[in-house]
């Protein structure tokens, strides 16, 4: 099983969850893909 | 009494010798399996953790009522958005699976998301595992490479 976000995209915006269902709340996983979503973010909106 | 017979006493040690490795090998096999499902699954942040956690990625917020959290992305049009979640969908189908398979080995299961970070803050495109799951060198940019254990499940 892999970790994958729950999202929507309408258009020009992208709306991220993130939960690890394994634990059933947040783990490490998560806060690293967010930081990740983040750097991708960074580079592709140049926000 | 009638002494043993050496054919019969080779007979007992290599019977006991048998027995013995084997229940060795099922007590390894047992721990080994035991180790890797609790390893490569991940642990519920709470309290300080979490909080610590959190600071590093201060735009994104709880979501009330769920152990989750949530961010808003918003791009000029379209094809940025969808160029976000390429990349994104790319690093989310690797990283719970290097972390299953790094988790049972000696390289901090960190290093994994270091490449997914570290690419998309370098602009660099870095290379996923392949079909067929062997994990092949990772380039992050023309001057840094990581090596992951080459693999196979």
């Amino acid at each position: 099983m892999n970790h994958h976000p729950e999202w929507s995209n309408v258009y020009n915006k992208v709306d991220v969850v993130l939960t690890t269902h394994d634990c059933d709340g947040l783990s490490e996983l998560d806060v690293k893909l967010a930081m990740a979503m983040d750097g991708y973010y960074k580079k592709i909106a140049g926000v | 009494m009638r002494a043993p017979q050496p054919h019969a006493i080779s007979v007992d040690t290599k019977d006991t010798t048998i027995a013995m490795f084997a229940r060795a090998f099922t007590r390894t096999a047992k721990n080994l399996v035991r180790n890797m499902s609790s390893s490569s699954r991940p642990s519920k942040l709470t309290g300080a953790a979490l909080t610590a956690q959190l600071n590093n990625v201060p735009n994104w917020k709880k979501v009330e009522g769920r152990d989750a959290i949530q961010r808003t992305f918003q791009f000029s049009d379209f094809k940025e958005a969808f160029a976000f979640m390429t990349s994104t969908a790319l690093c989310a189908e690797t990283v719970r699976r290097l972390h299953q398979l790094l988790c049972s080995s000696s390289v901090p299961s960190s290093h994994m998301f270091d490449a997914c970070i570290v690419g998309a803050l370098w602009g660099r495109a870095y290379k996923p595992v392949s079909p067929s799951l062997q994990l092949d060198p990772i380039i992050l940019s023309d001057s840094l490479t990581i090596t992951y254990p080459q693999t196979t499940v």
